[in-house]
């Protein structure tokens, strides 16, 4: 299915477009919670909110803009008010000791997001673009011995390379600098 | 590999690969800003941003060092629980099929505002407790009062549309009891073969974040006991679901059927 097309349906209220979202986006959105939250249940909920706030301000998306990238914005904020909540419960259970609290949250921080975002495109990348790109970066393998590993020349490694990173980087979240 | 490069002109893939490389920590950086390259990223946008963004996936795609937060943070892909996507269908389904399907009982509470007032009232009474329940029950529905046999009064009742198995409905009634007591019978078309698990009873709120279970389904009619005290406008739906013989008490997530409570007609 072309994202596309995807971003446009979904944009324009087709009733299968947001199956299809959550089948495409449904893992990143639930890790990030997860990691935010840190919380099984808290996770589920917040990923659900993720999804049902989507739909329901799928008039203000642009189709122009990646809808994962889209998505993530909205799992900062609902993972924002779960917190918001949860410190504002703790503080009134046990006011005195607020403080500490606040610098105990988990958070989100900027690196997390773009791990788990890059970590989820590479298995959609699929082979052998996904176990070039970890034998390049992550294992720190020089290309000629990825190119013997493989069996495939070297300028092949080098295009996947540049292909791959050119898919990943489409699916970051955009931040304003 | 730059030396013949002009900082007019746009980075070349490769250059861009390197320098994101030099970024990411990935390849020893020049340090060099002189370089007709770094020129060039101080005053375009466009391959800055290109620069940036490689950088970014690259340094994702490395392993983490103990210099960034991330050797504490855990950062793991982890599936989400099967029954999620029911539960944000059921909750998006009256949206969803709105232009195939006439909409889904259980997200049609937004348009009737006045019978859900009148059902909080419901609810009101059922929080009032023991001893006034039954008189209150009586005035506020305005049913006449009967005289001699306390029959049960019928309180509510909720058609169950079908969520995540299509040919899958039911409808569930509530009943105000003499001694204030409430009980909920639902019916529904079959219940599963014990080998593939049960069904359980639950009153939630429209967003299915507040959840009470009321108890198992077994049989295709089943009567339970709503707790006294329990503010019913809080948790105006009735969802039946399929759960599996897992120890988890918490709702599977898939919902076979739902409905809004609705007051009894007077």
């Amino acid at each position: 299915m072309d994202s596309d097309d995807l971003a446009l349906r979904f944009a324009a209220g087709n009733p299968g477009a947001l199956e299809e979202v959550y089948a495409a986006h449904g893992r990143l959105v639930f890790s990030l919670c997860l990691t935010a939250l840190r919380h099984r249940q808290d996770a589920e909920d917040a990923a659900q909110q993720v999804f049902t706030r989507a739909w329901r301000s799928r008039e203000s998306f642009d189709p122009s803009y990646p809808v994962g990238a889209w998505l993530t914005g909205i799992t900062r904020r609902v993972i924002a008010d779960h917190l918001d909540r949860r410190r504002r419960q703790q503080q009134a259970a046990e006011a005195e000791v607020a403080e500490w609290s606040r610098a105990d949250q988990p958070v989100l921080s900027d690196a997390v997001v773009d791990r788990l975002t890059v970590t989820d495109a590479l298995d959609l990348l699929g082979p052998p673009a996904d176990e070039i790109l970890k034998l390049v970066y992550t294992e720190d393998l020089p290309h000629r011995e990825v190119a013997e590993r493989l069996g495939m020349p070297v300028g092949t490694v080098k295009s996947h390379v540049h292909r791959g990173l050119a898919r990943l980087r489409e699916r970051l979240e955009v931040r304003d600098v | 590999m730059s030396e013949q490069y002009s900082p007019s002109e746009h980075l070349t893939e490769d250059l861009v690969l390197e320098l994101a490389e030099q970024q990411s920590g990935h390849r020893s950086a020049s340090a060099d800003s002189t370089t007709p390259a770094a020129r060039h990223l101080q005053q375009c946008d466009s391959c800055y941003a290109w620069v940036s963004d490689t950088a970014r996936v690259i340094s994702a795609l490395r392993p983490a060092t103990s210099d960034d937060d991330l050797v504490e943070e855990t950062a793991d892909l982890a599936d989400p629980p099967p029954g999620l996507w029911a539960v944000i269908a059921a909750e998006t389904a009256q949206t969803r099929t709105e232009t195939q399907q006439p909409p889904a009982p259980v997200t049609d509470l937004a348009t009737r505002r006045g019978s859900r007032r009148t059902w909080l009232w419901v609810g009101g009474a059922a929080a009032a407790g023991l001893a006034v329940g039954a008189a209150l029950a009586t005035a506020v529905l305005g049913q006449p009062k009967i005289p001699g046999e306390p029959e049960p009064l019928l309180a509510g009742e909720a058609q169950l549309a079908p969520v995540s198995q299509a040919d899958f409905t039911g409808e569930a009634e509530m009943f105000r009891h003499a001694d204030g007591q409430l009980t909920l019978t639902v019916q529904v078309a079959e219940v599963p073969a014990p080998e593939d698990g049960y069904l359980e009873l639950w009153l939630r709120d429209e967003q299915a974040s507040r959840l009470i279970s009321l108890g198992t389904v077994t049989t295709t009619s089943t009567t339970v006991t709503v707790p006294q005290g329990m503010d019913l406008s809080e948790y105006p739906v009735v969802d039946v679901s399929h759960e599996h013989y897992d120890g988890d008490p918490s709702h599977s997530g898939v919902t076979l059927a739902a409905g809004p409570m609705e007051p009894a007609d007077s």
